[in-house]
Parts: structure tokens; C-alpha cells; sequence
């Protein structure tokens, strides 16, 4: 019937005390409902935490409905203490206790079946003697067993609840699964160890590889942000236009594409954020960046879709390709002197002549004429603003509890106090890599220069 | 429109850059031109010619493969991107391909592609002066003599031992070593025959050492991308189902009838009692604590006590079913019962509108706090 090898533990208690808070927590999972209103687990749903070496089962169960009348059931139907464990198999197996009991049977199934009871009370709330009957019945079962007291609230009534709960369980806890931080569910894993010492091999393989989870889930985020930045330093909206006036006028339309764009790309980077630490039930509420007011402007365009510069280029290496034709035809007496004469010959005409191909056409189609842009944003400031939003969301998102369904917030303020704890070299690499970016030029080391912002 | 930069795919990242391509094309044409185009004799220097068609290429590739190995550092390629001719959406794409973590495939493949370009017009270049002049092949050097030499050209020519007028031979570097002193020369024939070795030298160590690191490239960047590609499959959003939020909720009274009889389900201490002021004709003790018969007959409307912050239980549920009368939770603060919360009444107010012959009290006085 038991099979002890895989670890198995049930979240069980009171109806609406948080079970399924606890297990959506302990388990990544954002899609478990959880509702204010009680009942809202109807039957026992397995839930599996799957880890490269090892995978453990969380059972979230409906509440106690009925303890009193089902702790006289049990009794009446034992004779003996070696009979207890039994007596509540032979209950949860009888077919009119499954229909009289059906919560309290769907509760004691994974019990019977080699789960670990994880007893959940609410520690804001007073204790009151009605929660005996269901601890004594979860001590008839014989399981391993630990009370988590979840301060739902507040912290009130703890102490109370820790002088209760000692009584039936060897090991109470209190665990905030809206709160509580990385650090807290592996310290509760790690006493999950101490529940059946058969499963603690495998309790121990999956807390190392969820530490190694969440340290991949970090590299992730500083990728996620490193692709978020260049493209927000990179990205310019840009449309050829035939005059200057036809430029200014499509500039408002530029204009919006180009905030448009911009908002659609952080909200991206912040979905692909909440999709590694696998919240996907998250609402954010995104403010539109604050732009700076001088982002449009209206340059000349050549022959080719070339600029000016381009042009040059262009221009001088036909020059000495035409040029080194002549000294090859001149045997080389020329010592490059068509090479290099040609390359010079070809940059001056191309500087010169540029500006009057906007007006040359051919063939009634023009030689040149305007390109209207909008982008990229050259203020400095703009890659801290761009890592302040980011690394603020990070902050909350990292330290999100799956039970905790709130929207998130942006408020970025903080941002500064956190460069000034960097290390002075780690500063001066962050000002250079800014200084980089906003300059549209790579930098090879952005993933090293960030990671620190995301250390705690 | 998109809210990204579109992702490089297999076919955009093994595609050759042109302007890339002959930039190298160019450097292999000016570089021939300017070694092989000699002095007013035609005379060329050998050793001229083994730095532009086998140490130049040769080092560069090494830099490429060392390049891939480590991830950074010089190749052609990664030189030429950093300069600012690239147009914006040029730049958008080395972005791209730096974010998808093949920009050091990309630039050593680059710069195979611009090495190959170069080999191509060196051959090029050679092959039509060859035709078109009398290239004559010297040496000189003040501390090598031909013997010293032959050796190393001979290690040179070794992966076309098969290719004999290829080879260099003593008596070759001997009759072609030159002083440009000497302006008598006896046997002028010998002085065309290295063409051969320095076509050789071009095809192995330029063109098919470049055209296999080229293959070599593209393979990495095929399996690259390939691997990304299936990195990039969308992970599965779990969905969570939507609970339907439609309730009926029962009426709050504000007022108790005259007769009824008080049950202390929540077992209540007489403190609380006491701040309650109620006034009973009886009371029936029953509660979550205490066993209960349910088939006892109850005639006058019952009032229950509860704690308004437990959701209620079938046990309760139960008790209810065999009786008709009011629910009235109570909360608690600082031991002061007190009216309870929105979100605990709306619990007991769905509740209570499962049951006929039930309904909740919240006494005024409590309602205004």
C-alpha cells in the first residue's frame, strides 16, 4: 500500500488556512487556485516538483468538514491503539464513509497512501479546541507529520498555536508562503529531510538542484536585460522621405511607432523575466517610459540608400580599385600611385558631389533625397533608467511567492542606492558600458558588468 | 509590427557578407599587385611572396581558429565590424547575432569568407600577370643562404610532393638567388620557374585551407542555430481555470425575535457572552467540540454563535439542516467581540443561502463599528 521511495507529502488542516498557498509556493506553480472563499479545493490534487535528479509530490487537499463526527467513526471502530492506522485505512476504503465523508476521505487517502502530513493552521487566528478532533485523527494515521503555522495576517496568536501544535506534531515551523524568501523553502525542505529519513537522499539532490535553478534563473535574467538594453540603446524608427517637409510631417506618426515599439520590447523582456521564475499568472502595470523630447531628425540620403559617410567609403574604394586597374595596366611602374591616388580622387568627389545627388534624377526617379528618424536615444541616462526598471522588477519578481497573485508595481527610485553599493571598479565598468551602449557600439562584457546589480 | 529585432535564422547566419568579402577581395588585389609588380626588370622577391601568399594567410587563420576557440579576440571579421561603415540596419543585425550567441561562429565564418575572397583575387592577380609579363622569381637575403633555405621551402612544399616541377630544388635557389648588385644574369630561364611553387603555396595554404575552414564554419553555425531553434521551443503555460464567482448571498437582519434558543457553537467564553447582551429563553449546548444529537427535535428558532473568521464546516452544515433560526459570527479584537470582517460575512452569507429557514444577524450596533 505505502510507497515510502518517492516523497510524498499532503497539505491538510482547517478549511482556508492557506493549504493551497503553501503548495502553490512549494511548488512553483501559479495556477493553483486559491481563492478568500473556503472550499475552493473540492478533491486532492497532486502536484509534482521535478528537479534533474529527483522529483517529490505535493497534495493539496480539501479542509476538515466533518472531524468530530469522523474521530467517533474511528473509535467506534477500534479496539486498539495498534489498530488506529488500520481503522483510518479501512475508513478511507469504506464506500459510506466516501460518500457521508468525502473531504475527510479524499484528506486521508495520500495519507494512508506513504504521505508526510503537512498540517497547516493559521497563526493570526486564536487556537480553539475544535481543531483537536482533526489533529488526533492525522495522529491515528501514525504518518510523519509537521504543523506549519501560516501567519495569514499577522503574527498574533504563533506562540499559542506553538504550545497547541507541539503536542501532536514533532516539528512546527511557521512559513509564510506569501512571503517567504528562496531561502525560507529550502530551510523548510531541508526539515522535510528529517520527516522519513529514506527520502532524505533524494530531498537533498532536489535542494541542490533547485539552488542551481535559481543561480541558471539569474544568468537568464542579465541575458534578458543585457538583450533588453541594446536593443532599446540600438532600436530608431526611420522612413525615407522624398523633402524636409514631408519629414516633419510624419514625425508625430514616427513618433508613436517609436514609443510604441519601445514599451512593446520591455514588456517582452518582463514577460520572458516572469517566464523564468515560471510566474505566468502575473499581471505587471508598465508606465511608459519618460523620452527624452529630442529624438527626431531629418538626414540626407544618397545614392543606394547610402549616407554621406557611407558614400565616402564607397566612393574611395572604387577609386582604388579603379586606380590599381591603371597600375596593373602600367605594370606596376606607377609604384600605387593609381591605387592610392584613385581612393583619394574618389573619397573628394563623393564628399563634394553628396549633397547635390538629393536633386539629381534620373529617369524622373530621384538620385537621393531625406530620411526621417526617430531614435536612438543618445541621452546618457537612459541605459540606468532602462537597468533601474528592470533590476527593480527583478528584485520583486525573483522574490515572488506563486501563491502571490498581486500586480506588480514599478518604482525604480532605488536604483541609484544600488549603484552606490557596487564596488568603484564595478561602477566605473557600469559608466563605461553606458557609455558604450548609448553610442550604439557593443559591449563584450555587458553580461559581467550587470551581474552584480542583480547580486543581493 | 514587431517588438523585437527580428532573430537571425540558419539561412541569414551562414549568408556571406559582400562588403566584408571585398574588402578581402580588395586587400588580395593590391597586396599582389604591389609584390608582384617588382622592379623595372620584372624581378619579384620570393621571400616578398611567401609573406603575402602563405605567413598572412597561414597567421590569419591560426587567429581565426584561435578566435573560435576562446570566443573573442582579433579576425578579420571582428575587426571590420567595429568599424563605422555598417549601416543601421547592418548594426541591427551583428546585435542580433551577438544576442544569439554565434557571433564568434559568424566572424571566424566571415572571415573565412573574406580570407577565401583574398585568396581568390591574389590567384587572380598572379595568374594574369603571369600571363601578361615576364614575372621573374629572385631571392635575396644577407644571412640566409640557399641552403639554409631549402629545407624550410621544402617543408613548405611537402603536401604537394606529387607536383615535382612544384618542389624547390638547391640548385633552383641557387641559380635565382640575387644581389642587386649583379646586373648580368647567365641562365635567365630559371628565373620564371617558381611560378609553380607560388601557385602551389596560394592553392593549399590560401585557397583550400580557407575554403575547408569556410565548410567548417558553416557546419558550426548550422548546428548552432539548430540548437537554439529547439533551446526557443515555448515552454508551456500552465492555465489556470477560471472559477465561476457567482454566488447568492443571504440578507443580513438586524434585529433577533423575541423567543429563541441560544447555541454557543463557537463555545465562546462568558466574557464575550456577557458584551453580547442577549437574552435567551433557553440554551442548547452543541458546537464542533462537543458531540451532538442532530435528531433531537428543535421547535424554537435557534441562535448560533460562530467565530466569524472560520469558514463554516459541514459539521455545522449538518447541525443546521435539522433546525431553522439565525447565524450570528463574531469577531474578535483585543477579546472584544466585535462585527466581522466584509470578507468572513460574504463567507457565511453564501453559506447561509444554501440553507432554508436560516439567516444572519449582525446587530446594528456592530454594523456601524
Amino acid at each position: 500500500m505505502n510507497d515510502n521511495n518517492s516523497p510524498k507529502f499532503a497539505v491538510v488542516g482547517h478549511p482556508n488556512k492557506g493549504k493551497s498557498s503553501i503548495v502553490s509556493t512549494l511548488s512553483h506553480n501559479d495556477s493553483i487556485q486559491i481563492s478568500s472563499r473556503s472550499g475552493t479545493t473540492e478533491q486532492a490534487d497532486h502536484f509534482t516538483v521535478n528537479t534533474i535528479k529527483g522529483s517529490y509530490d505535493l497534495i493539496d487537499t480539501p479542509g476538515f468538514q466533518r472531524p468530530l463526527r469522523v474521530l467517533n467513526w474511528l473509535e467506534q471502530h477500534c479496539n486498539s491503539a495498534s489498530e488506529r492506522a488500520a481503522t483510518v485505512a479501512k475508513f478511507v476504503a469504506d464506500s459510506e464513509c466516501k460518500t457521508q465523508f468525502k473531504d475527510e476521505v479524499a484528506l486521508l487517502e495520500p495519507v494512508i497512501d506513504g504521505a508526510a502530513i503537512l498540517y497547516v493552521v493559521d497563526g493570526s487566528r486564536p487556537y480553539g479546541s475544535e481543531y483537536e478532533a482533526e489533529m488526533e485523527i492525522l495522529r491515528w494515521t501514525g504518518q510523519p507529520s509537521m504543523a506549519l503555522i501560516n501567519p495569514i495576517e499577522n503574527n498574533d496568536y504563533i506562540g499559542e498555536w506553538e504550545s497547541a501544535l507541539a503536542q501532536y506534531f514533532k516539528s512546527v515551523r511557521v512559513f509564510n508562503p506569501m512571503k517567504a524568501d528562496f531561502e525560507k523553502h529550502i530551510e523548510l525542505l531541508q526539515t522535510f529531510t528529517h520527516l522519513n529519513p529514506k527520502w532524505a537522499h533524494v530531498l537533498g539532490s532536489i535542494i541542490d538542484d533547485l539552488q542551481n535553478e535559481r543561480a541558471t534563473q539569474q544568468t537568464t535574467s542579465v541575458s534578458i536585460l543585457m538583450h533588453l538594453i541594446e536593443d532599446l540603446c540600438q532600436y530608431q524608427n526611420c522612413q525615407k522621405v522624398l523633402s524636409e517637409s514631408q519629414a516633419k510631417l510624419i514625425k508625430p506618426a514616427l513618433e508613436k511607432q517609436y514609443k510604441a515599439w519601445m514599451k512593446q520590447r520591455e514588456e517582452k523582456a518582463i514577460k520572458e523575466l516572469l517566464t523564468t521564475y515560471a510566474h505566468y499568472q502575473t499581471k505587471v502595470s508598465l508606465d511608459q517610459f519618460d523620452l527624452p523630447p529630442d529624438l527626431f531628425d531629418c538626414d540626407k540620403w544618397f545614392a543606394w540608400g547610402l549616407d554621406k559617410k557611407q558614400l565616402i567609403y564607397a566612393g574611395t574604394a572604387a577609386g582604388a580599385v579603379s586606380g590599381a586597374a591603371l597600375d596593373v595596366a602600367v605594370a606596376g611602374s606607377s609604384l600605387m600611385a593609381g591605387a592610392i591616388g584613385g581612393g583619394l580622387i574618389g573619397a573628394g568627389s563623393a564628399w563634394f558631389s553628396a549633397d547635390k545627388l538629393v536633386d539629381i534624377k534620373i529617369k524622373g526617379l530621384p538620385l537621393g533625397g531625406y530620411q526621417a528618424c526617430v531614435g536612438p536615444i543618445k541621452n546618457r541616462n537612459f541605459p540606468y533608467v532602462v537597468i533601474g526598471r528592470f533590476i527593480h522588477l527583478f528584485k520583486q519578481i525573483s522574490q515572488l511567492n506563486h501563491a502571490n497573485r498581486q500586480a506588480l508595481d514599478f518604482n525604480a527610485s532605488d536604483f541609484q542606492d544600488k549603484v552606490e553599493t557596487l564596488e568603484k571598479i564595478e561602477q566605473k565598468e557600469l559608466h563605461a558600458a553606458c557609455a558604450r551602449l548609448i553610442k550604439q557600439k557593443p559591449v563584450d562584457s555587458l553580461s559581467e558588468v550587470l551581474t552584480p546589480l542583480f547580486n543581493d | 509590427m514587431q517588438s523585437e529585432f527580428p532573430s537571425i535564422n540558419k539561412e541569414q547566419a551562414i549568408n556571406l557578407s559582400k562588403p566584408i568579402m571585398f574588402i578581402g577581395f580588395l586587400c588580395g588585389l593590391l597586396l599582389s599587385l604591389g609584390v608582384l609588380n617588382g622592379d623595372e626588370a620584372g624581378r619579384v622577391n620570393l621571400l616578398y611572396l611567401l609573406l603575402v601568399y602563405l605567413f598572412i594567410p597561414l597567421f590569419g587563420a591560426i587567429l581565426s581558429v584561435l578566435s573560435l576557440v576562446q570566443g573573442r579576440g582579433l579576425n578579420i571579421a571582428r575587426l571590420l565590424s567595429a568599424l563605422p561603415i555598417w549601416s543601421q540596419s547592418q548594426q541591427v543585425q551583428l546585435l542580433k547575432i551577438r544576442q544569439q550567441k554565434f557571433d564568434k561562429y559568424w566572424f571566424f565564418l566571415q572571415s573565412q569568407a573574406a580570407a577565401l575572397a583574398y585568396s581568390v583575387a591574389s590567384l587572380l592577380t598572379f595568374l594574369i600577370l603571369l600571363l601578361a609579363t615576364d614575372i621573374n622569381f629572385v631571392w635575396r637575403s644577407t644571412l640566409l643562404n640557399a641552403e639554409q633555405l631549402q629545407p624550410i621551402l621544402g617543408a613548405i612544399a611537402t603536401p604537394w610532393w606529387f607536383w615535382e616541377v612544384a618542389q624547390p630544388t638547391s640548385e633552383l635557389l641557387r641559380s635565382t638567388q640575387d644581389s642587386r648588385l649583379i646586373s648580368n644574369y647567365a641562365n635567365t630561364n630559371s628565373f620564371g620557374q617558381w611560378w609553380a611553387f607560388v601557385l602551389a603555396t596560394q592553392i593549399v595554404y590560401s585557397f583550400i585551407l580557407r575554403g575547408a575552414l569556410l565548410a567548417i564554419g558553416t557546419t558550426l553555425i548550422s548546428k548552432h542555430t539548430k540548437k537554439e531553434t529547439e533551446k526557443k521551443a515555448p515552454r508551456t503555460q500552465q492555465r489556470m481555470e477560471q472559477v465561476s464567482e457567482n454566488h447568492s448571498y443571504a440578507s443580513l437582519i438586524h434585529s433577533l425575535p423575541t423567543e429563541y434558543t441560544l447555541c454557543n457553537w463557537a463555545t465562546f467564553n462568558t466574557n464575550i457572552l456577557q458584551q453580547l447582551t442577549l437574552s435567551p429563553k433557553k440554551a442548547l449546548k452543541a458546537g464542533p467540540s462537543v458531540a451532538i444529537d442532530t435528531h433531537d427535535a428543535l421547535d424554537e428558532p435557534l441562535l448560533i454563535l460562530v467565530k466569524a473568521w472560520e469558514p463554516p464546516m459541514g459539521e455545522l452544515q449538518d447541525f443546521m439542516q435539522h433546525a431553522k433560526g439565525i447565524i450570528f459570527p463574531i469577531n474578535l479584537n483585543n477579546k472584544q467581540a466585535v462585527a466581522p470582517e466584509e470578507k468572513h460575512l460574504k463567507e457565511w452569507q453564501r453559506f447561509v443561502a444554501q440553507l432554508p429557514n436560516w439567516a444572519i444577524y449582525v446587530p446594528e450596533s456592530m454594523d456601524k463599528q
